[in-house]
């Protein structure tokens, strides 16, 4: 049996989730039962295109809804359960739940991020531009 | 399947398509093998006087392009999955809290029972 273990960012989540959708919330809990018995049961995170893991860890994740959602709904499962266990190669004495919330949210966190990134590197790069043009124009 | 670019292979008028829409439905329907663009097989109707025209798209085609598109936005989320759990793990306390702890700290007490049992 492995060990289950929620981080304080995960239980965040939890806590929105609950405020959101207590029943998926509480079929998020029941699965991350369910992870000290089977900690393979999520899918791993990988790209698609060429089937190579996304990183070292393995981090995995699960879908989930409440249970009672239509199997027609689109989406049919809008959370995810996000965890990685510990070690990564050998026998899983850990899993660690990173995250279990909203798709949407998850989403926007990251890109987000990345979106600040690049408008932050657009702009330094417009800066090195200018800078370059009037050395260029000094005589 | 690709991105497609450029036109259509085949260009009707909305006259010309109404004539022979029979058979290129026909031909549409008869396709078994996805191509490698959206617009290989397909039929542009362009109406007259509009900017923009129609695409008569062989079902195959279609249904090719929403399992990409499917398989792409599964491919995405794992990479924003990913980036999140790098910026959580480098921003994390340490603090962990076993499962059965958070079910009790979060009142779903019967979740505990129904697993014992």
């Amino acid at each position: 049996m492995a060990r289950v273990a929620f981080t304080d960012e995960a239980k965040a989540d939890l806590r929105a989730l609950i405020a959101e959708d207590e029943q998926a919330a509480r079929e998020g809990l029941r699965i991350a039962k369910q992870l000290e018995s089977n900690p393979y049961l999520g899918e791993q995170l990988r790209e698609k295109s060429n089937l190579k893991p996304l990183a070292q860890a393995d981090c995995r994740k699960v879908k989930l809804d409440r249970p009672n959602r239509r199997a027609t709904a689109k989406p049919r499962y809008r959370y995810r359960l996000v965890y990685r266990i510990e070690p990564h190669d050998g026998s899983p004495e850990t899993v660690v739940i990173m995250a279990l919330g909203v798709k949407p949210r998850i989403y926007r966190e990251a890109t987000t991020r990345a979106a600040k990134r690049m408008r932050e590197q657009a702009v330094a790069r417009r800066r090195e531009q200018r800078v370059e043009t009037v050395r260029r124009r000094e005589p | 399947m690709g991105r497609g670019t450029g036109k259509a292979k085949m260009v009707f008028t909305t006259s010309q398509a109404r004539t022979a829409l029979p058979g290129l439905a026909r031909t549409a329907a008869k396709q078994s093998k996805p191509s490698k663009s959206l617009r290989d097989n397909a039929v542009e109707i362009q109406p007259r006087g509009e900017e923009r025209s129609a695409y008569l798209v062989p079902e195959v085609d279609l249904q090719e392009a929403e399992r990409r598109i499917e398989e792409l936005e599964e491919e995405l989320e794992d990479i924003a999955l990913l980036r999140l759990i790098e910026q959580r793990t480098l921003a994390e306390s340490g603090n962990l809290t076993t499962v059965d702890d958070v079910i009790r700290q979060f009142g779903f007490h019967d979740l505990l029972d129904a697993h014992a049992a």
